[in-house]
């Protein structure tokens, strides 16, 4: 069983102490990504794919969720791409669900392309631009900085849930 | 106990700091939302195999907020409040700390916090740094205690899950 390498002795990214805003939020965008994938590193596929009850969340399942996440914030809110075709109403967890075709490599390869998506939009934009698409009204002035500060939230938020998750299947914790 | 029934929603649009606050109190809300109606037993009980319990989580950000805050960023003087020999201090309910006092003091902590954070230029290094700290900025410390935040309350997420099945954002 080969098992995951992928953040070998913690080769994770973070933001500068000092420095300008959009820097500073691009490394700690970084950082909170890179702690998801480290999170994941020396489990084989199987601890990736355990179910962790009582939610039957996954730790590959995040990974796979917040591509989806990534993807709809940035290249669809902030870069008006027409995402549609990625959902489906009629099947919500279609992001959280590990298809047998899911391969973990290809799987944390499509969330690399997707956060490099979301980084060159945040800096072509800058993070005072408004959204390309506004889908209700009380939106109408979300910018770029609310986006990006919510995906730094959001991966932290799940980062926790990763942390337990991991402890539950082989007792590694860490920060 | 009725922790809080409505959580800040930071502005959509305009400049850093009123929006970095803004999501700082969305945290903290959401932190204490995971604790709403559960009792003193519920807020008590250790997560196995961590042991870590909802209310030790906003002990130990009450800790962390002061810490970084007030320590770090305004350069107070806080070291009586620390003892090397023990490190789990924070995370550690004692018999005589109580649910609604726990809960006050995180949010007393959580008000320091905010009036040193609008009266400071985000750009601005922090007054009381530690060795490691050299040249940190206060930009650096707002948006780490929103992650930091953000990463216990998904630790809350399933600790309250575990309790009671509750789920949510």
């Amino acid at each position: 069983m080969t098992t995951l390498d992928v953040m070998k002795d913690d080769a994770r990214r973070g933001p500068a102490f000092g420095g300008p805003e959009l820097d500073m939020i691009l490394g700690y965008l970084a950082y909170e990504r890179d702690t998801l994938l480290w999170k994941l590193d020396g489990l084989d596929d199987e601890q990736l794919r355990r179910r962790h009850e009582p939610s039957g969340l996954t730790l590959l399942g995040l990974v796979k969720h917040l591509t989806d996440v990534e993807r709809m914030w940035f290249r669809g809110i902030v870069g008006g791409v027409d995402i549609r075709h990625h959902r489906d109403p009629a099947d919500p967890d279609r992001w959280w669900r590990i298809e047998p075709d899911d391969t973990t490599d290809r799987l944390i390869a499509d969330y690399r392309t997707e956060c490099a998506h979301a980084d060159a939009l945040i800096r072509v934009r800058g993070l005072d631009a408004g959204v390309a698409f506004v889908r209700e009204p009380r939106e109408a002035d979300m910018n770029v900085r609310w986006v990006a500060i919510h995906m730094i939230e959001e991966t932290a938020r799940h980062n926790g849930h990763a942390d337990l998750m991991r402890e539950a299947i082989d007792g590694a914790t860490g920060e | 106990m009725t922790a809080t029934p409505r959580r800040t929603q930071p502005p959509l649009g305009g400049e850093e700091r009123e929006m970095l606050v803004g999501f700082l109190n969305g945290q903290r809300d959401t932190l204490l939302w995971k604790l709403d109606g559960l009792d003193d037993e519920q807020v008590r009980r250790p997560h196995e195999p961590s042991g870590l319990t909802l209310l030790g989580i906003v002990k130990h950000l009450t800790d962390v907020e002061r810490s970084w805050f007030r320590e770090v960023v305004a350069g107070e003087d806080l070291g009586h409040l620390w003892d090397d020999a023990d490190p789990d201090r924070y995370w550690r309910i004692e018999p005589e700390d109580t649910t609604a006092g726990l809960i006050a003091d995180y949010r007393a902590e959580c008000a320091a916090a905010d009036a040193i954070v609008l009266a400071s230029d985000l750009g601005a290094p922090v007054t009381g740094p530690r060795p490691r700290e050299q040249g940190m900025t206060i930009r650096w410390v707002v948006l780490h205690m929103i992650e930091e935040t953000a990463r216990h309350y998904g630790h809350a997420d399933l600790i309250r899950e575990a309790i009671d099945g509750r789920t949510g954002e």
